[in-house]
């Protein structure tokens, strides 16, 4: 998992680090470091929650919750790789508030119908893998993401959703099975 | 020796180094035999190939810098609302998004003005603290703007629907028409209950939140594909 993250670090020695102005207060440092880490943030916050829109509001929550947290960033990891933990916390976290929030109006009724309507990914380039990552299941494509895109251990992901192990195992062989049928068609 | 079945449940563990070294010699026993798991395993390698190969970056639609700047003011953070429902499958038509579009921008709004309408409204991080620091406004008048951009929305949703209906499957559309009742029926006692309370917080919420139901429901069942 580090070593995925190892070339995007941001340097942060020597007095002019954008980290140590940030920690300041120094808004400017900040949006330095927020261009610097934007896209890759962004790209997680997208495929876990396979919505744009939503990707923009959970990438801004990211940006906004390492503001208030940056004074506990020590410097102990790359501070992409602080940030990138953060913004899975940031995620999952919303994932968890969007089930109670969705939880509060039931709709009754078999909503299964749309997935019939939902086109079937060309096969041949990359836009199919995201295409059929995108339509998973959320709880397949969010274990998929983690493992197989973003490089975290079946521990490691275990303790960051509150699932046991052989759940996320389970989830992880559901959504290769489901990708495998998927990109067949 | 093992079966079929256990060694396709197995291949994802070989794949990931994760079996014991007896299960693996029987798993990989039974693939010099079977075809069809050692085409599956190889699928499974491909996926995870192609799936690290995924750019690690990607640009977001605009710049979110001025936004994330809105809400930092100096080390204080002025919280945006965050309450629409669990997500769907990415859009497929145009109207479908710019209407998931208008929600978005409306439940800011709604947020920004039930959180306080305040720039300099200070509320680390409590949603409670943000909604406790509202002003005099009311909240019934503080949803109103965001009420008719869902209605708009809602109004365009629907006028596409009703001129595909014919297209579509008779039993979808009674399924999308009955839960339209159900999600209707909580606007309208929503809608009442603010009325009746306009000074309450909470309701401007719940109420949006119905609306966005509403609208991705419509959203969704306007690109459901036409009957064959």
């Amino acid at each position: 998992m580090e070593a995925l993250h190892e070339a995007t670090t941001v340097r942060h020695t020597g007095t002019a680090s954008p980290i140590r102005e940030a920690q300041a207060g120094d808004v400017d440092a900040f949006e330095r470091l927020y261009r610097e880490n934007v896209e890759h943030i962004y790209a997680l916050c997208l495929r876990l929650s396979a919505d744009a829109v939503r990707a923009d509001e959970l990438t801004q929550d990211v940006f906004v919750h390492a503001w208030t947290k940056l004074g506990s960033f020590r410097g102990d990891s790359a501070f992409s790789t602080w940030l990138h933990r953060l913004a899975v916390n940031v995620v999952l976290g919303g994932k968890r508030s969007d089930k109670r929030r969705a939880a509060r109006v039931q709709i009754t009724g078999d909503l299964s119908i749309f997935d019939a309507g939902v086109a079937p990914p060309r096969v041949g380039d990359r836009m199919d893998l995201e295409d059929a990552v995108a339509r998973l299941p959320d709880a397949a494509r969010t274990i998929f993401v983690m493992h197989e895109i973003e490089g975290y251990t079946h521990d490691e992901i275990a303790r960051l959703t509150g699932r046991a192990e052989g759940t996320c195992k389970t989830l992880l062989h559901r959504a290769r099975k489901l990708l495998r049928e998927s990109l067949a068609r | 020796m093992m079966n079929h079945t256990e060694a396709t449940e197995k291949l994802g563990s070989l794949l990931d180094g994760e079996l014991a070294p007896d299960e693996e010699a029987a798993l990989r026993a039974h693939l010099a035999m079977c075809d069809q798991c050692r085409t599956e395993l190889a699928d499974y390698a491909a996926l995870r190939g192609a799936a690290r190969d995924l750019p690690s970056n990607i640009s977001p639609t605009r710049d979110l810098w001025p936004s994330i700047a809105a809400r930092i003011d100096d080390r204080k953070i002025v919280r945006l609302d965050d309450r629409r429902p669990a997500s769907q499958p990415t859009s497929r038509s145009v109207l479908a998004a710019a209407a998931i579009l208008l929600v978005i921008a409306s439940s800011g709004i709604t947020a920004w003005l039930v959180g306080g309408g305040d720039e300099t409204t200070v509320s680390p991080v409590s949603e409670t603290a943000a909604v406790e620091d509202a002003g005099a406004i009311t909240a019934l008048a503080a949803f109103r703007p965001s009420e008719v951009d869902y209605l708009n929305t809602v109004e365009a949703l629907t006028a596409e629907l009703d001129a595909r209906r014919h297209l579509l499957d008779p039993q979808t559309v009674a399924v999308v028409d009955r839960n339209l009742r159900i999600i209707d029926a909580a606007i309208r006692d929503s809608r009442a209950a603010l009325e009746a309370d306009p000074a309450n917080r909470d309701l401007p919420l719940t109420l949006s939140e119905m609306y966005r139901t509403k609208v991705e429901l419509l959203s969704t069942a306007i690109e459901l594909p036409a009957q064959t």
